[in-house]
C-alpha cells in the first residue's frame, strides 16, 4: 500500500530539490544557514547511504554470510579481512593503535603496488609507445603526429628542472634553442590548462542549464 | 748528630754526613746540616731535631730548603684570625715538638699556621737575622745582668760536665746553641720566624680556643696539659669544651691546677694551696727590679684582654723586644747558674708578642706546678699529692749531668722563647695577692682576668726554679714555649721589662712597622693569597710571587672579625666559587692572586653561553647581577674594603678591558636590527610602528639575529653579490609596493563597488540559459559527431550479436548527472537496441549504482532492453578502488566471495565466474567525469585484460582522455553533450529532448561567453593602447 502517489512523491521530492538548490545557490550571496544546511544535509545523506551501500553490498555478502556458512575454508579466508577490520578499530585507542598498523601498512603497500604497477603498464609504456608510433607513416596524419611530438617533447622539456643552469644571482640560464623549445612546451600547456578550464566551464553550463530545466519544469508542475 | 763516641767532646759528628765538627760547631762544616738540635734530641730521647718534626708534619718540607716567608698550606682562618695586620708569629709554631713521632708524616691535626713554617736555609743558618744582629749575641749578657733570684737558685748548683754546655758560650756549646736557636729564633730559624711574621694581631683577637687548639695540636700530648689546664676549662666551662675537648681524657686538670686557681673566691681565703709555706723565699729570689716592679704592681691598672669584650684590640701591645740590647760580651764562662740567671732576662729579651696571656699565665703556672712536681719523680702528679720540693733539692738533682743539662736547655727555651720566663717573670713581677695581701674576689672571673690575677697572686714558692724530670721538663718547656711565644707581651710583662729590653723593642716595633707598611704598598693585595693559595695552579692564575713578605691583613678584615666569629662560619668555596669560571686567558703575568680574583670575577659572564636574545637585549643585567649581589657575611662589603684595594681593583679593571677578549654583546652589536637599518635608538616616548601589520603598535620588539655561544665568528662572504637587472626590477616592485602600501590610505568604500560589468555578463549567461532551457529555444538541433565518438558507436557495433555482455562502470555521482546522464542514455540506448544484450553495471563509488540504477530504469532504456531481450544487472558497489578493479582482473580466491555474485541490493547474481577474462564480457564502457576513474579502469581492467574499452566523459575530461584515445587504449570516447548528441544521432538517428535542450543551453552559452570573452579583450586592447597614449602625450 503506497501511501503517496507518484506524482506525489515527484512533487515532493522536486520541491525538496528546490530548496536545496536554492540554498546550496544561496552561497552566491555569501556563507549563510542556508547553505550551511544543505551541505550537511547532503553529506549526511550520502554517509548514510554510503553506510547502508557498505552493509549490504560489502559485509553482509562478503564477510558475514561467508563466516556463517560454515565452511571452514571459507571462514578462514573471510576471518582475515576480519582481523584487519579489527586491527582498524583498535587504532581507536592510542595504546592499542600500534596494531591497526599492519592494517594500514597492508593497505598501503597493495595500493601503491597496484597504483605503481598499473601507471607503469596502463599508462607510461603505452603512452610512450603511442608517442613512438606517431612518428610512423600514416595517411593525413603527419602534421598531426608532428603536433603531437612535438608537444610532447616541448612540455616536457618545459618541466625538465634539473638541467636549468643557474647564475650566481640564481637566474636560470637557457640557451636560445632551449628558449624556443620551453616557449613551444609552455603554448601547449596553455592550450591543454584552456581546454581543461573551457570544458569544465561547458560541463558546469550543462549542469546549471538542466537543473534550471528541472526547476522551471517542478514548478510549471506546481503550478499546474 | 751524634757525640763522637770515643770521648772526644771537641768533636761532633753530624748526624747527615757523619764527620766530625768541632764541638762548637752550629752546623756541619762538611754538609751545612745543623749539628745541635740533634744532640738535643738525643737527649730527650725523641726526634732528632725538634724542628725537623715539626716540617715533616707540617709536610715534609726539606729542612735545606729556604723557610723564608714560604706559605705552602696556608691556613683561610688564619687570615682571619685578627686585625691588627701583623704577621703571624710562626716562631713559637715551629718549635712546637710533635705531639706524636707518629704524626711526624701525618700533617693531620697539624694546624696551619704550623705548617707555614718552613725549615731555614742553609745560607741563612749560619747567620742570625738582621734584628739579632744588632743585638748581639744572645748569650752575651753580662752575668751582672742575671737577676738575684735566679742566682739564689743557682747557688747550690754544680758546675756543668760533659756535654752540657753553657748558653753563653753558643759557639762553643752546640746543643745550647741550636736549643736557643729554636726556642728563641737563633740562627738558622731566625729567618724563618722573624718577628714581622708573627703579628700579634692574629693572636690577639684570634679566638682563645683556636690559639689553644692550634697550640697544642703540634706538641706532644704530655704537654697538653701544661697547655691548656683544666683548671681554666673549670673557669669557663663552655670554653674549655671548644678548646681542650680533646685534652678531655688527659689527666685531669685538677692534678695540675692548684685550687687556688679552681676556686677564686676560696683562695682569697684559704690562701693557695701550692707554696704558702716557703714565702721566705721570695724576697731572696725576686730580683730587685721585679720587687721594685711588684711594688708598683698594685697601682697597676691591668688591661682587660678578654676576648669578649674586645677590648684588646683597640689597645695596642707591645711589641716583643726582638732586638737584644748590646750588651758587653761577659768576660769569663758563665756558668750554668750564671746561665740561668741571665735567662730570663733573655726571655723578656727576646719573648715574642703574646697575644693571649689568659693561658699563658695559667700555664705558666701549671708548668711552674710540674716542675716543682715533677721534682719528686712522680711526673704529672696532683699538687695536693705532691708537696712542694724544695728548689735546693732541685738544683742538687740539677747536679746530675743529665739532668743539669736538662734543666739547662728547659732554661734555655724559656729564656729564648720567652714564654716561660716572662710569665715566671711576670709572675714575679707582679706582686701576687698574697704578697700584696689582695685577695682574689671575682668569684667566676673571667679566664683572661682570671689569669690576671692569678698573675698577682701567684705564690712565692713559684718563684723559684726547680728541677724537673727529664721529660716532663722538656716537654713542659716545649709546650709552653709553643703557645707562649705566639702571645703578645701583656703591659703587665712589659712595665717589668728593663729598660734596655724597652728600647729594643721600641725598635723592634718600629721596624716591624715599617716592614709592614711597607709591605702593604708593595704587595696590598697578598692576603688574599692566604685565603686560597696553590689555587692558582689549579687555575691557570700566574703564580704568586714568593717575595718573602708577610701576608697582610686589610682593615676591613680586622674589623669583620671583632664583629663576629671568624673561623667556623667561613665559608670558603664561595670564595672559590667564582674561581671555577677563570678563563685560561687571564692577562698579566705579575698579577697576582687578587689581580686574578677580579679578573676572573670581570670575566665570568662572558664564559656561559647564553641565548640570543639574552645576547643581544639582556646581557648586560647579566653583569651587573654579578656585580650587585649581596653581600653576604662571608664576604666583606665594598665599603670595607680598604682603599688600596679599591684603587687596585679599578686599575686591574681597566687593564682588563683593555686586554680581555671583546664580549660576545659587543661583537653582534653591529648586527643589530637599528644598526643594520642604521636608526639610532629613541629615547623617551616608546618608538611606534610605520608601516605594517604592527602599524602603531608600541614598544615592537624587532628582529635581531640569534646567536648561541660565546664568541661569534662572521665569516667573509663567498660569493660577490651580484645586483642584476632582475633584481633591480624586483626592488623597484618591492619598492613600488611599499610606497603604494604607505600612500595608500585604509580601504574606503570606493574599492567595494558594485563589479556591474561581472553581474552584466552573469545576467547574460543566465539568460541565454533560460531561453534555451525554459523557453526551449534551441538554434542547434544536431551535431557533427567525431571521430572519437564514432569510433566508440562502432566498436559497439561490432560486437557479438545476440550474447553481447558489456560492462558498464559508473563512475560518476549525482553533482554531475546532468551532464553524464547525456552521455550514459546515448550508450545504453544504443546497447538497448541490440538484441539479446546483458549489461552489467558497478562503480567504484557508493552512489554509483543509484545512478545506474536510474539510468536504467529509464524508459528509453528499460523498455528497449525488455523489446530486444535484452538484460542489465546491477552489480553495485564496487570496494577497494584500484584494487577493487585489478580484484575483477586477477580474480578473487577460490573460497573468497567474488564481486560478481552479488547485486546492489545483496542478491546473488549466479555468475560463477571471479574475473572479467573468464566471463562473457565483451566490452568495458566506462562513465566518469574524473581522471583518475578512467586511468583506474584503463590501467587496472582494460590493459590487463585486453578487453575494449569505450570511456564516455564529460567535456571536462576530454583533453585528458585524448591521449588514451590517441593510444588506442581506448577504442572510442565520448566526451561532453556534444558527442552525446552526436552518437544519439549514430545510433537512433534521433536526439532526446532532454540531450537537445541541454546541448542547446550549453552552445548558447558558450558561444555568448566566446563574444563576451572577445568583446572584453577588445575593450581591454582599446583601453590599453588609450592608456598608453594619454602616457606617451
Amino acid at each position: 500500500m503506497n501511501l503517496l502517489t507518484a506524482d506525489q512523491i515527484t512533487l515532493i521530492t522536486g520541491g525538496l530539490g528546490f530548496l536545496i538548490t536554492v540554498a546550496l545557490l544561496s552561497y552566491l550571496i555569501g556563507d549563510n544557514l542556508l547553505y550551511r544546511i544543505a551541505i550537511h544535509l547532503f553529506v549526511g545523506v550520502a554517509a548514510g547511504y554510503a553506510v547502508l551501500v557498505v552493509i549490504y553490498q560489502v559485509l553482509r555478502p562478503r564477510l558475514i554470510e561467508p563466516l556463517l556458512s560454515g565452511n571452514p575454508e571459507t571462514i578462514a579466508v573471510a576471518s582475515v579481512p576480519l582481523m584487519l577490520l579489527l586491527f582498524l578499530v583498535l587504532k581507536l585507542s592510542p595504546r592499542t593503535s600500534a596494531i591497526g598498523n599492519i592494517s594500514i601498512a597492508y593497505l598501503i603497500g597493495v595500493g601503491t603496488a597496484v597504483a605503481v604497477g598499473g601507471a607503469i603498464t596502463g599508462t607510461l609504456l603505452p603512452q610512450v609507445q603511442a608517442t613512438g608510433q606517431l612518428l610512423g607513416p600514416g595517411e593525413g596524419q603527419l602534421l598531426n603526429n608532428i603536433i603531437i611530438l612535438l608537444g610532447t617533447v616541448a612540455t616536457l622539456l618545459f618541466f625538465q628542472y634539473w638541467l636549468r643552469k643557474r647564475a650566481p644571482s640564481g637566474e636560470i640560464k637557457r640557451s636560445p634553442i632551449m628558449r624556443a623549445v620551453v616557449a613551444v612546451g609552455q603554448t601547449f600547456l596553455t592550450i591543454t590548462l584552456g581546454t581543461i578550464y573551457g570544458g569544465l566551464i561547458l560541463s558546469g553550463i550543462a549542469i546549471l542549464g538542466e537543473q534550471v530545466a528541472s526547476l522551471y519544469h517542478w514548478i510549471n508542475a506546481l503550478i499546474g | 748528630m751524634m757525640v763522637n763516641q770515643t770521648g772526644d767532646s771537641d768533636k761532633v759528628l753530624c748526624g747527615v754526613c757523619g764527620k766530625p765538627n768541632p764541638a762548637n760547631a752550629v752546623v756541619c762544616e762538611h754538609c751545612g746540616s745543623r749539628l745541635g738540635l740533634e744532640r738535643d734530641g738525643e737527649l730527650f730521647g725523641g726526634p732528632l731535631d725538634p724542628l725537623d718534626a715539626l716540617r715533616s708534619e707540617a709536610g715534609g718540607v726539606e729542612s735545606s730548603k729556604s723557610p723564608t716567608g714560604r706559605l705552602t698550606e696556608p691556613e683561610p682562618d688564619f687570615v682571619f684570625g685578627d686585625h691588627e695586620g701583623r704577621p703571624t708569629p710562626i716562631r713559637a709554631e715551629q718549635t712546637s715538638p710533635p705531639r706524636d713521632p707518629s704524626l711526624a708524616s701525618s700533617s693531620t691535626g697539624i694546624p696551619g699556621w704550623i705548617r707555614h713554617s718552613g725549615p731555614p736555609s742553609p745560607g741563612e743558618e749560619g747567620e742570625p737575622p738582621s734584628w739579632l744582629k744588632h743585638a748581639g749575641p744572645v748569650v752575651s749578657e753580662p752575668p751582672g745582668e742575671i737577676p738575684d733570684w735566679l742566682s739564689h737558685v743557682a747557688l747550690p748548683s754544680t758546675p756543668s760536665s760533659g756535654p752540657i754546655t753553657t748558653p753563653a758560650l753558643p759557639h762553643e756549646e752546640p746543643s745550647f746553641e741550636e736549643a736557643l736557636d729554636w726556642l728563641s729564633g737563633g740562627p738558622g730559624s731566625v729567618e724563618e720566624l722573624p718577628a714581622a711574621e708573627s703579628p700579634a694581631w692574629l693572636l690577639e683577637d684570634m679566638p682563645d680556643e683556636d690559639l689553644a687548639i692550634e697550640s697544642t695540636e703540634g706538641l706532644p700530648e704530655s704537654l697538653e696539659p701544661l697547655l691548656s689546664p683544666e683548671w681554666l676549662d673549670n673557669a669557663d666551662e663552655e670554653l674549655s669544651l671548644d678548646i681542650f675537648g680533646d685534652l678531655e681524657e688527659e689527666p685531669s686538670g685538677e692534678d695540675f691546677a692548684p685550687d687556688w686557681l679552681l676556686e677564686p673566691e676560696p683562695l682569697a681565703e684559704e690562701k693557695p694551696l701550692t707554696r704558702p709555706e716557703e714565702p721566705e723565699l721570695v724576697p731572696e729570689i725576686t730580683p730587685d727590679w721585679l720587687v721594685e716592679m711588684a711594688g708598683e704592681a698594685p697601682g697597676t691598672e691591668l688591661p682587660d684582654i678578654s676576648g669578649e669584650e674586645g677590648e684588646t684590640d683597640e689597645e695596642p701591645l707591645p711589641e716583643p723586644p726582638d732586638v737584644l740590647p748590646a750588651e758587653p760580651a761577659p768576660a769569663h764562662e758563665p756558668s750554668e747558674i750564671e746561665l740561668a740567671e741571665e735567662l730570663p732576662e733573655q726571655g723578656l729579651a727576646e719573648s715574642e708578642p703574646i697575644g693571649l696571656e689568659e693561658p699563658l699565665l695559667e700555664e705558666t703556672i701549671d708548668w711552674m706546678d710540674e716542675l716543682d712536681s715533677l721534682d719528686t719523680g712522680e711526673g704529672y702528679r696532683a699538687e695536693e699529692d705532691v708537696p712542694p720540693s724544695d728548689p735546693l733539692r732541685a738544683f742538687e738533682i740539677e747536679a746530675e749531668p743529665e739532668s743539669g743539662q736538662l734543666l739547662e736547655l728547659s732554661l734555655d727555651e724559656q729564656t729564648e722563647q720567652a714564654a716561660p720566663p716572662s710569665l715566671a717573670e711576670e709572675v714575679l713581677e707582679e706582686p701576687g695577692p698574697l704578697e700584696e695581701g689582695l685577695p682574689i674576689e671575682e668569684p667566676e672571673p673571667e679566664p683572661v682576668e682570671e689569669a690576671v690575677e692569678v698573675e698577682e697572686g701567684v705564690p712565692d714558692w713559684l718563684k723559684e726554679i726547680d728541677l724537673v724530670g727529664e721529660e716532663e721538663r722538656e716537654e713542659g718547656a716545649t709546650a709552653e714555649m709553643a703557645t707562649e711565644s705566639s702571645q703578645p707581651v701583656s703591659p703587665l710583662i712589659k712595665s717589668g721589662m728593663p729598660d734596655w729590653l724597652l728600647s729594643g723593642e721600641e725598635a723592634e716595633d718600629q721596624e716591624a712597622r715599617q716592614e709592614i707598611e711597607q709591605a702593604e704598598a708593595e704587595k696590598p693585595s697578598d692576603w688574599l693569597d692566604i685565603l686560597a693559595p696553590g689555587e692558582e695552579e689549579a687555575l691557570g692564575m700566574p703564580p704568586i710571587a714568593d717575595t718573602g713578605e708577610e701576608p697582610l691583613i686589610p682593615d676591613w678584615m680586622k674589623e669583620l672579625t671583632d664583629e663576629e666569629e671568624p673561623f667556623p662560619d667561613l665559608d670558603f668555596p664561595e670564595l672559590e666559587t667564582p674561581m671555577a669560571a677563570a678563563d685560561e686567558k687571564a692577562p698579566a703575568d705579575n698579577m697576582d692572586w687578587a689581580a686574578a680574583l677580579d679578573w676572573v670575577m670581570a670575566e665570568a659572564p662572558a664564559a656561559p653561553a647564553v641565548a640570543g636574545e639574552d645576547l643581544l637585549g639582556l646581557s648586560g643585567d647579566l653583569f651587573s647581577l654579578g656585580e650587585e649581589e649581596p653581600i653576604t657575611a662571608e664576604e666583606p662589603a665594598p665599603e670595607e674594603m680598604p682603599e688600596w684595594f679599591h684603587k687596585l681593583q679599578e686599575q686591574e679593571e681597566e687593564s682588563v678591558s683593555v686586554e680581555g677578549p671583546p664580549s660576545p654583546v659587543d661583537q653582534i652589536d653591529s648586527l643589530r636590527y637599528s644598526a643594520i637599518l642604521g636608526a639610532k635608538p629613541e629615547e623617551g616616548e616608546p618608538a611606534l610602528e610605520t608601516y605594517g601589520a604592527l602599524k602603531d603598535v608600541a614598544d615592537v620588539i624587532q628582529p635581531e639575529l640569534i646567536f648561541e655561544g660565546s664568541s661569534l665568528v662572521v665569516a667573509e662572504p663567498r660569493d660577490e653579490l651580484l645586483l642584476t637587472e632582475t633584481h633591480a626590477e624586483q626592488i623597484l616592485l618591492v619598492e613600488k609596493y611599499l610606497h603604494a602600501d604607505r600612500a595608500e590610505a585604509p580601504l574606503t568604500r570606493a574599492g567595494r563597488r558594485v563589479p556591474v560589468l561581472r553581474w552584466v555578463v552573469a545576467l547574460l549567461i543566465l539568460a541565454a540559459l533560460l531561453i534555451s532551457a525554459v523557453m526551449d529555444y534551441r538554434p542547434f538541433s544536431s551535431a557533427s559527431a567525431p571521430s572519437a565518438a564514432t569510433a566508440a558507436y562502432d566498436a559497439l557495433e561490432e560486437l557479438a550479436g545476440d550474447t553481447t555482455t558489456v560492462l558498464v562502470a559508473f563512475e560518476f555521482e549525482p553533482d554531475t548527472a546532468a551532464e553524464m546522464n547525456q552521455i550514459a542514455r546515448a550508450i545504453l540506448e544504443h546497447l538497448a537496441t541490440r538484441d539479446s544484450v546483458t549489461v552489467y553495471t558497478i562503480s567504484t563509488r557508493t552512489t554509483g549504482s543509484a545512478v545506474a540504477d536510474d539510468i536504467l530504469r529509464d524508459d528509453s532504456i528499460y523498455s528497449r532492453l525488455k523489446e530486444n531481450s535484452g538484460t542489465w544487472l546491477n552489480l553495485g558497489y564496487l570496494p577497494g578502488k584500484a584494487n577493487g578493479v585489478s580484484g575483477l582482473t586477477i580474480g578473487t580466491p577460490t573460497s573468497a566471495v567474488s564481486p560478481l555474485a552479488h547485486d546492489y541490493l545483496g542478491a546473488e547474481t549466479g555468475i560463477e565466474e571471479d574475473r572479467l577474462v573468464d566471463g562473457e564480457i565483451d566490452a568495458i564502457v566506462i562513465l566518469t567525469n574524473r581522471y583518475d576513474d578512467l586511468k583506474m579502469w584503463v590501467e587496472q581492467a582494460g590493459t590487463p585484460s585486453g578487453l575494449p574499452v569505450i570511456a564516455g566523459v564529460s567535456a571536462t575530461l576530454a583533453p585528458l582522455a585524448a591521449p588514451y584515445w590517441d593510444s588506442k587504449q581506448l577504442i572510442g570516447l565520448v566526451s561532453g553533450v556534444n558527442d552525446a548528441v552526436a552518437y544519439q544521432q549514430l545510433s537512433t538517428g534521433r536526439v532526446s529532448p532532454v540531450t537537445l535542450t541541454t546541448f542547446n543551453t550549453q552552445a548558447l552559452v558558450s558561444t555568448l561567453a566566446a563574444l563576451i570573452i572577445i568583446i572584453g579583450a577588445v575593450w581591454n586592447g582599446i583601453s590599453s593602447r588609450r592608456n598608453r597614449q594619454e602616457r606617451r602625450k
